[in-house]
């Protein structure tokens, strides 16, 4: 399953997504496809995927929404059932970013080229996608803050932006939870974009809102005491198992190999 | 949890793999700088013959306690190592050699180069009867002094140990010779004189008074030339026996290889290769225990094995580094441009 980077890439096992008109695109390598593809395969094969899962992480940047995504193209282009990506987390939204091409030129490029480009505001981002924030203030209905994709059985809604007072009262709001079960008769799955359990306890609300959870971590980062004590705070969630993200391993294959590792 | 411990080892390793080197690198390097650094050093041996015969007694008195056989070469080395030890006998090895110069720079320059002399000098048997001196040195002059000056010393000491009482007698006997030949000389004199004094009468005989003191003075010319000439047989004796122990330590102690002055350096590859053995062992060590010390700090998820043993929960997927691929917006299909960087930390 993990490889290390390659620098040849196989253009023929890549998916795209597509939305707002190709102002959002994303494409994800065949390898991080392939290690999604098996996922959603064991998942379904066993019939352990419920309609709503949530994934979670310990900490910040362990990669959660990128994995959701990739794990929702996935799903709705192999399976053709019908998947929504919700991403919950006010505290760091990210789909945007993520999808957006013209923030990922600015993330990877020099120090010089991000000075001269200019970076979307949120507020531009806003007013553009205007999240699931505003649906639950109701400025907006649902509809207008879901995302379609090119694919018609893939759909994304993004966290919106939400003052840090407001949070932990949207996370408790019931209207939350309504609106999630409302999705959940749209959709097969509804993969749940979740914050850092250790950073806010928010996050325990938001992941109850999904029939299981699955771990991200940051293959080589995240210590086993950080996942621990955040499966101990969701204790009373059912897990699925663990994604290692960012995988890169130094051993030469054929080492490993000799270790027997099951 | 073996498996654990063997993988987190070799990912440790592999992570920083040139890293880990860097010690054993290190260590080659400084065994290198230390081997050519060292200055050459000479060495110089000689041999002495023991001769069994001659330490019969010593030999029976040393092993009287024991049922253990002690060569006479074994003996000798012991000996002569316990010498060494002394203060005395070390500076007369020193006396005569170039270490000498040395001496008048104080206490502690002397005790330096006591020590220095000790250090570089062994020795050694070789077999039942041959004993052997060996200096290794910097200098090739005073190791060889250091040879021939111990081999020296240690006969003479011999010889010494052994007219001892000879050289006593003689000393007492040559000291009682002047005396005694004064002596002699006196009543010779006070003869003559009386003689003079008292000449012998054309007619008759001496009166008996001075017949008497005339008895009187040839008795005592009579013993002291008989005392004197005791006393010259006694030193001739004690000279004698003196010699006569001199030749017997000599037959006993027989110098069979003189020490050479070394004329080349002593060069030793196997020595060289042990020496930079230790340094390349010491870096392994110190890379192991890099590589262990990596291997025990890092308490991070990086195989499926960690997370069953450490959250008891199974591996969905292990997803590699992101690649991020744009599509050109004309086309969806195929690439138009392709950079790499990784992009899934959100």
């Amino acid at each position: 399953m993990a490889n290390h980077r390659k620098q040849d890439i196989n253009y023929d096992n890549v998916l795209s997504v597509r939305a707002a008109n190709g102002a959002l695109q994303r494409t994800f390598d065949a390898d991080v496809v392939q290690s999604m593809r098996y996922m959603a395969t064991e998942l379904t094969l066993n019939s352990k995927l419920p309609p709503r899962v949530a994934l979670i992480a310990a900490l910040h940047g362990e990669g959660v929404t990128h994995t959701a995504v990739a794990l929702g193209l996935t799903l709705a282009n192999d399976t053709g059932t019908k998947v929504c990506v919700i991403e919950l987390n006010w505290w760091s939204p990210g789909m945007i970013t993520l999808l957006d091409p013209k923030m990922l030129t600015v993330t990877t490029g020099s120090k010089k080229s991000r000075k001269k480009k200019e970076l979307p505001s949120p507020q531009t981002n806003g007013m553009r996608y205007p999240g699931l924030a505003k649906a639950l203030s109701g400025e907006v209905s649902i509809d207008d803050v879901i995302i379609h994709s090119d694919m018609p059985n893939f759909d994304l809604i993004p966290a919106g932006d939400v003052p840090i007072a407001r949070r932990p009262a949207i996370a408790r709001n019931i209207a939350l939870r309504h609106m999630i079960d409302q999705l959940s008769t749209r959709y097969d799955h509804l993969l749940l974009d979740i914050p850092a359990i250790r950073a806010t306890s928010d996050s325990i609300v938001l992941a109850s809102l999904s029939n299981a959870c699955i771990v991200v971590a940051h293959q080589g980062v995240t210590s086993t005491t950080s996942v621990q004590k955040a499966l101990d705070d969701v204790k009373s969630l059912t897990m699925l198992g663990v994604v290692l993200n960012k995988v890169s391993v130094s051993m030469p294959l054929w080492i490993r190999s000799l270790v027997p590792q099951e | 949890m073996v498996r654990i411990v063997v993988l987190r080892l070799l990912e440790s390793y592999f992570r920083h793999r040139w890293l880990n080197l860097v010690p054993i690198l290190m260590s080659f390097t400084i065994g290198t700088g230390y081997i050519l650094s060292t200055p050459p050093t000479y060495s110089a041996s000689g041999r002495l013959y023991v001769s069994l015969q001659n330490l019969l007694a010593d030999l029976t008195s040393s092993n009287s306690g024991g049922s253990w056989y002690t060569s006479a070469s074994q003996t000798t080395v012991t000996e002569i190592n316990e010498l060494i030890g002394t203060q005395a006998f070390i500076r007369l090895v020193i006396k005569k050699t170039d270490l000498e110069q040395y001496m008048a720079d104080g206490p502690a320059a002397m005790d330096e180069t006591f020590t220095y002399a000790r250090k570089i000098l062994s020795v050694q048997s070789v077999g039942d009867k041959l004993v052997e001196f060996s200096a290794t040195g910097e200098d090739p002059a005073v190791v060889y002094q250091i040879v021939a000056s111990t081999m020296d010393a240690y006969v003479q000491w011999k010889i010494n140990n052994g007219y001892q009482e000879s050289t006593a007698a003689s000393t007492f006997f040559d000291n009682l010779i002047k005396p005694y030949q004064d002596e002699a000389d006196q009543a010779h004199s006070d003869l003559i004189t009386f003689l003079t004094a008292h000449p012998e009468p054309v007619r008759g005989t001496r009166p008996p008074e001075e017949q008497l003191e005339l008895g009187r003075l040839q008795t005592l010319v009579t013993k002291a030339e008989e005392r004197l000439s005791s006393a010259k047989n006694n030193a001739e004796s004690a000279r004698l026996s003196q010699a006569k122990s001199e030749s017997i330590t000599r037959q006993t102690y027989m110098v069979i290889d003189q020490p050479q002055m070394p004329q080349d350096a002593k060069t030793s590859t196997k020595k060289a290769l042990t020496t930079l053995g230790i340094f390349v062992v010491v870096g392994i060590f110190l890379s192991l225990v890099v590589v262990a010390g990596g291997a025990l700090i890092d308490r991070s998820l990086r195989f499926p094995i960690d997370v069953r043993h450490g959250l008891s929960l199974p591996v969905l997927a292990m997803v590699p580094v992101a690649q991020m691929i744009t599509l050109s917006p004309t086309s969806v299909e195929q690439s138009a441009s392709v950079t790499l960087a990784s992009t899934d930390a959100l």
